[in-house]
C-alpha cells in the first residue's frame, strides 16, 4: 500500500502544531519566570487581604461562634438573611439609601455640567483658572474633617449660616437635627465638595470642540445662549452619555463616608443606609454574622447595578468597563 | 472674539464675574472661619455671629498642640503611615503593573483577572476585620499599611504607561544579562516619572485622608492618626478627655483656650500639609484624572 507522499494527515499537524507551541510557551514561561517572582507579593497581598475576605463572606451563612471560627461553625439555612427581609429595618433602609442617591443623583449630576458652562464664559482666563483651582480643593478632603466643618458651619450656637439666618429675623434651622434640613444638607454638602472636580471631564470636552463651529456660528449671527445650546451643548452629550451611566453604577450608593460623618440618632430614620446599619449592628454590637449577611445583600446589589451600568455602555457608548 | 456685543452679554458676563466670586466665597469660608476659631482670644465672645475677623486673638490652640501628647502622636503616626505606605503600594503596584505590561507572558490574562476581580467583588468589612484580628494584625502599625498596598485601578495606569514604553533597550539590556527587576527599577521606572509622579500624589492624598480602616482596625491611643483624632473629638466620651487636658494646659499656661479653639487648630493641621502643597501639584492631579478617566 503506498502512502499518498508529500501529505501528512491533518491530524498529525495540529499535533505537530500544537507541541511546538507548548514547546514554545514552555521556554517562555521559563525565560520569563522572574516577571511571575516578581508579581508574587502583589499577589500575596491580594490573596490575603481580597481573596481571604471573599471566602471569609460564609459567615453570613452561618450561626458564629468565635470558639470554633468561621470554618467551623455551623450553617443556618440563610436565617439571617431570612431574618433580615422580615425587619422593619429592611424597607426602611432599602428607602433611605435608595432616596439619598437619587437626591444626590438629581442635583449633584447636572451641577457640574452647569458650573462647567459657566465657567468656561468667563473671559478672562486667569480668573477663570483661580476659580477653577479653588473648586477643586474640597475634592481632596476627607468626609471625617468636612463632617467636623459642617458641624460647626451648621451649628445653632455659633454657626455662621444660622448667624445669617437669625439676621434675616428667621428661625435658626437645624441642618443636622431635622430629617428634612438633614437631606437637604447631604445634596448641599455633596455638591460643594464634587462641583469643582466633577466639572473637569466635562470642561474638556468643551476645549476640544473645534473652534471653527463657533466662527461659523458668529456668521450665522448666533448669540452667546445659542451658541451654548446648538454647539457646545451638543458636542458635550457623548461624555454626558458617559457620565451617566458610569452614575447609574453608584445608584445603590448614598455615600457611606458622608452619611457617616454627618448623621446622629435624630435622623436615623431618613438617613440610616445599609453600611451605616452593617457597621453599628455588625461591628459596634459584635453581631459579626447578621452584619455580614447585610452587608453581602448590599454588595450583590451593587454588582447587579455594575452589570447593568457595563451593558448600558456596550450599548450607548464606545467604553465599557470590560 | 465677536466684534459686537449686546448689553445683555455685558450684563451676563459681570454677574458671571460676581456669581464665581460668591462660589470661591462659599467655598473658602469655612475654611477662614477655621483660623479665625483657632485662633480666637479666651475674651471672645462666643455668640451667634458671622465672623469676619477676630477682636480678640490668641496663638495659644497652636501652643496646646504641642503639648497635647495624643495630637502628636496621630500626627506621627499619620506621616508614618503615609510615607511608609505609599512608598510601598508604589513599589508594589510598579511591580504588578510590569508583569502585566508583558503582551507575551503566558498566563497575563488570568493574572489580570485575579487583580480585576478585586475591582468588583470584595468580602465587606465584617469578614476582614475578623481577618485583621486572626492575623495578630489588630492595632498594630502595619494594619495602617497593609490592606490598601494593591490599588487595583492604579496598577492599571501604570500598566497602559508601561506598555507605551519602547521595548527596544529592554531586549538589549536582557541580552546584556540584566534581571526584570534591574531593567524595572534602572530603566523602566525612571522612564515613567509623569505616571509615578501622579500615583504616588493620589496615594498619599488618599492614605492622610483614609480614616475608615483606622477606625476599626484600631482602637485605643496607640495607632491612632489625626483624622480618627477629628473623628473622635465630635464624640462625648473623647470629649471627657480632651476636655481634661485643655483644664491641665489653661492651669498650666492661665486660662487661654477652649474646645473649639483646639478642635479648629487640629482639623487645620490636619489639612494643612494638603492645602499648602495643593497648588504647586495640582496639575499632577488633574492629569491624573484626565490618564484615568480616558483608560479606566
Amino acid at each position: 500500500m503506498d502512502k499518498p507522499s508529500g501529505a501528512t494527515a491533518p491530524g498529525a499537524i495540529d499535533a505537530a502544531v500544537r507541541q511546538t507551541l507548548r514547546r514554545q510557551t514552555r521556554s517562555r514561561i521559563l525565560r520569563m519566570k522572574e516577571l511571575y517572582l516578581l508579581f508574587l507579593i502583589p499577589l500575596a497581598l491580594l490573596a490575603i487581604f481580597k481573596y481571604v475576605p471573599m471566602v471569609g463572606v460564609m459567615i453570613a451563612f452561618k450561626d458564629y461562634s468565635a470558639r470554633a471560627g468561621i470554618l467551623g461553625s455551623s450553617w443556618n439555612d440563610f436565617e439571617h438573611f431570612k431574618f433580615f427581609f422580615s425587619t422593619p429595618q429592611f424597607p426602611e433602609l432599602l428607602l433611605n439609601t435608595f432616596r439619598i442617591s437619587l437626591l444626590k443623583f438629581a442635583f449633584g449630576f447636572p451641577a457640574p455640567i452647569a458650573f462647567a458652562l459657566i465657567l468656561n464664559e468667563l473671559t478672562n482666563r486667569r480668573y477663570k483658572r483661580v476659580v477653577q483651582s479653588i473648586s477643586y480643593l474640597p475634592h481632596f478632603l476627607s468626609w471625617v474633617v468636612l463632617g467636623a466643618i459642617f458641624k460647626v458651619l451648621f451649628s445653632v450656637e455659633r454657626g455662621p449660616i444660622n448667624a445669617v439666618i437669625t439676621a434675616l429675623g428667621a428661625e435658626p434651622i437645624y441642618f443636622l437635627a431635622e430629617p428634612d434640613w438633614f437631606l437637604f444638607s447631604v445634596v448641599i454638602t455633596h455638591i460643594w465638595k464634587s462641583i469643582g472636580w466633577g466639572s473637569i471631564i466635562f470642561l474638556a470636552s468643551i476645549t476640544s470642540i473645534d473652534p471653527g463651529l463657533y466662527d461659523a456660528a458668529d456668521v450665522d449671527g448666533a448669540n452667546r445662549l445659542q451658541k451654548v445650546m446648538h454647539v457646545t451643548l451638543p458636542a458635550m452629550v457623548p461624555v454626558i452619555v458617559i457620565m451617566l451611566i458610569l452614575t447609574v453604577r453608584d445608584l445603590n450608593q448614598a455615600g457611606f463616608d458622608q452619611i457617616f460623618n454627618l448623621y446622629n440618632p435624630l435622623v436615623f430614620s431618613v438617613a440610616d443606609i445599609f453600611e451605616t446599619y452593617v457597621y453599628r449592628v455588625g461591628l459596634v454590637d459584635r453581631q459579626y454574622d447578621f452584619g455580614a449577611a447585610v452587608n453581602l445583600f448590599q454588595n450583590l446589589v451593587a454588582v447587579m447595578f455594575v452589570l447593568i451600568a457595563n451593558t448600558l455602555a456596550r450599548r450607548y457608548s464606545e467604553y465599557a468597563l470590560w | 472674539m465677536t466684534i459686537r456685543r449686546s448689553i445683555g452679554s455685558h450684563a451676563f458676563d459681570g454677574l458671571n464675574v460676581l456669581f464665581m466670586a460668591a462660589f470661591c466665597v462659599t467655598v473658602l469660608y469655612p475654611f477662614w472661619n477655621l483660623i479665625l476659631v483657632s485662633l480666637e482670644g479666651i475674651e471672645e465672645a462666643k455668640v451667634l455671629r458671622f465672623k469676619l475677623t477676630n477682636t480678640h486673638w490668641s496663638a495659644s490652640a497652636y501652643q496646646y498642640l504641642l503639648f497635647d501628647s495624643l495630637v502628636l502622636r496621630s500626627y506621627r503616626n499619620t506621616i508614618l503611615r503615609t510615607v511608609v505606605g505609599t512608598a510601598m503600594s508604589v513599589f508594589v503596584c510598579a511591580l504588578a503593573a510590569y508583569t502585566l505590561s508583558k503582551r507575551d507572558l503566558p498566563g497575563r490574562g488570568l493574572l489580570m483577572a485575579i487583580l480585576l476581580i478585586t475591582l468588583f467583588f470584595s468580602g465587606g468589612f465584617i469578614p476582614t476585620f475578623l481577618l485583621i484580628r486572626a492575623l495578630g494584625l489588630y492595632n498594630t502599625f502595619w494594619v495602617l499599611v497593609l490592606p490598601g498596598i494593591v490599588q487595583a485601578f492604579n496598577i492599571i495606569i501604570i500598566r497602559n504607561f508601561f506598555m507605551a514604553i519602547d521595548q527596544g533597550v529592554e531586549e538589549s539590556a536582557l541580552m546584556d544579562g540584566a534581571t526584570y527587576l534591574r531593567i524595572l527599577v534602572s530603566i523602566v521606572m525612571p522612564l515613567s516619572t509623569p505616571v509615578l509622579a501622579t500615583v504616588t500624589l493620589w496615594t498619599a492624598v488618599s492614605i492622610w485622608n483614609e480614616w475608615f480602616e483606622a477606625l476599626i482596625f484600631t482602637s485605643g491611643n496607640d495607632w491612632i492618626v489625626l483624622q480618627e483624632f477629628i473623628r473622635r473629638m465630635m464624640e462625648e466620651v473623647f470629649n471627657k478627655r480632651e476636655l481634661a487636658v485643655i483644664d491641665r494646659f489653661n492651669d498650666e499656661f492661665g486660662r487661654q483656650i477652649q474646645r473649639d479653639n483646639v478642635q479648629s487648630a487640629v482639623i487645620l493641621i490636619t489639612i494643612g500639609p494638603i492645602v499648602l502643597a495643593y497648588p504647586f501639584l495640582q496639575r499632577y492631579f488633574v492629569r491624573g484624572i484626565m490618564v484615568g478617566s480616558l483608560k479606566a
